[in-house]
């Protein structure tokens, strides 16, 4: 369609003015939810599929942490921070239905090992393929995991992380130096294993 | 840091606080100290480049994972099926997260501002567009990151960036249209094209003495999706939204974009500007397109 007859198509239409539609804004908070909540879903979806490491599984959190958070809905506040809320409940969610995997013996958060941190770990290959690299991040024990993908991935702030697991933020930072220190310890042995330059195309 | 700043004591300290550098947590006197040694030390500042890297592969491989095309639908199913939110019930699991979420907005809030992000270099305002973007969905994050980083950054300190001769010709339509729906008291300010963090944008400033507002339009990527049935779509246009500290989005995709109205008013009034330009807007966009 030609650019000026679209024109004469809006003129024709009375489209509303700001105030009309200004006065009509008395949302649902149904409307509310939708329109707040729903564009997380695929970033939440994401972080779902690497803590519980299956689609089946990610897909029934998913709709439990949508049905917690439309009970809850009442008790959020339009207009801040539906993001970290949402996480909040998935962790919450994700623990209440394998408690197990937050019970891998905590490895030692010392001094013992910010010094094994400090030596440089090999980088990552550029021949490592995305796969590799999740099939990595799944191997890493939930609880590093779990602060890697906050982090890492959603780019939560570490004060918000701390708020989301509900742990001292000293916490979050051992967790998230040796979580990346595992992951990339991992990836180097996969590199190695395929030996320098070899591609291997295999993708999740 | 302590005084020493050179040789190998130097990098041991510096390699125990990478992590909190590459992620903007450090205060910016502990950031500059680390500037000072990435200057003279290779090392250190390679492995400050390895450690981004495995971030930025990580975040593609992760955010490169394929979501189910009906879940969003089978979600809201399950929502339909259930009761209303009831007022009188006690939840103590999402009080305690609406808690923990505030506190943590106010203390980044806070944090911002000690480190004085507006006035600063470079790494310091890519540190507050991290701290506010990082608290919004990844696809609202497009139009907010270029927002925060061309209008309330970019344009405040650069006086040249004004006027509307910079945007491509297919554009320049838009400016007619938009007018009849934005507030008479927000005048267009600037209408150009610009890119941020290697994405192009036809964004448009709105601006008087008090409130800023942008229309910022992208073309949408691969798997890129804000959901296609909200509710809130009494124009026929879904829109979706999201806050966060003062700034307030409204947005909604056509066929081939992703657009977003980015302000600083009332969470309503930024609303009703995209609710009363979204199906006029998507019908244009749908031409152009073509």
């Amino acid at each position: 369609m030609e650019v000026s007859q679209a024109m004469t198509g809006w003129a024709a239409d009375a489209p509303p003015t700001f105030l009309s539609t200004a006065s009509r804004l008395d949302l649902s908070a149904a409307e509310r939810f939708e329109a707040e909540a729903m564009p997380h879903l695929n970033d939440l979806f994401r972080t779902a599929l690497r803590l519980t490491g299956e689609r089946g599984n990610a897909e029934d959190v998913m709709q439990e942490v949508y049905l917690q958070a439309w009970r809850s809905f009442d008790r959020f506040e339009s207009g801040t921070n539906c993001r970290a809320w949402l996480y909040k409940i998935l962790f919450h969610c994700v623990s209440h239905h394998r408690r197990k995997w937050f019970r891998f013996p905590l490895l030692k958060e010392t001094e013992e090992f910010l010094e094994a941190n400090l030596l440089a770990p090999a980088p990552v290959a550029e021949h490592v393929t995305d796969g590799e690299i999740l099939k990595a991040l799944d191997e890493i024990p939930a609880e590093f995991r779990s602060v890697v993908l906050l982090v890492d991935v959603e780019e939560f702030a570490y004060k918000e992380v701390a708020g989301i697991l509900s742990i001292p933020i000293g916490t979050v930072m051992s967790r998230l130096s040796r979580g990346r220190a595992l992951l990339r310890k991992r990836l180097a042995e996969v590199a190695s294993a395929y030996g320098i330059g070899k591609t291997v195309p295999k993708d999740n | 840091m302590t005084n020493t700043k050179f040789g190998e004591q130097a990098c041991r300290q510096v390699l125990a606080r990478l992590d909190s550098y590459i992620d903007n947590e450090l205060l910016t006197e502990s950031s500059l100290d680390l500037v000072e040694h990435f200057e003279r030390c290779t090392a250190c500042t390679r492995e400050a480049q390895e450690r981004r890297k495995a971030r930025t592969r990580l975040q593609n491989a992760v955010r490169g994972a394929y979501v189910p095309a009906g879940l969003e639908e089978r979600v809201r199913d399950r929502l339909r099926q259930s009761q209303q939110p009831h007022a009188k019930k006690f939840y103590p699991m999402a009080i305690a997260a609406t808690l923990a979420v505030c506190l943590g907005s106010l203390l980044t809030y806070q944090a911002i501002y000690r480190f004085g992000a507006l006035r600063a270099t470079t790494a310091s305002q890519q540190s507050y567009i991290a701290a506010i973007s990082g608290q919004v969905a990844t696809v609202i994050r497009v139009g907010l990151g270029d927002h925060l980083h061309c209008a309330v950054i970019r344009q405040r300190s650069n006086a040249a960036i004004r006027g509307i001769d910079k945007l491509p010709a297919q554009y320049k339509q838009l400016i007619p249209m938009v007018h009849q729906y934005v507030p008479a008291d927000l005048p267009l300010s600037v209408a150009h094209e610009c890119s941020f963090q290697g994405r192009k944008f036809i964004h448009l400033t709105f601006r008087n003495g008090r409130s800023l507002l942008s229309l910022v339009i992208a073309r949408r990527q691969a798997g890129e999706s804000l959901g296609a049935t909200s509710l809130l779509s009494q124009s026929g246009v879904p829109i979706y939204t999201a806050g966060v500290q003062q700034f307030q989005v409204a947005a909604f995709e056509s066929r081939d974009f992703l657009v977003y109205t980015v302000s600083d008013l009332p969470h309503q009034k930024n609303l009703a500007v995209m609710i009363a330009l979204a199906p006029t807007l998507r019908n244009l966009l749908d031409q152009m397109g073509a």
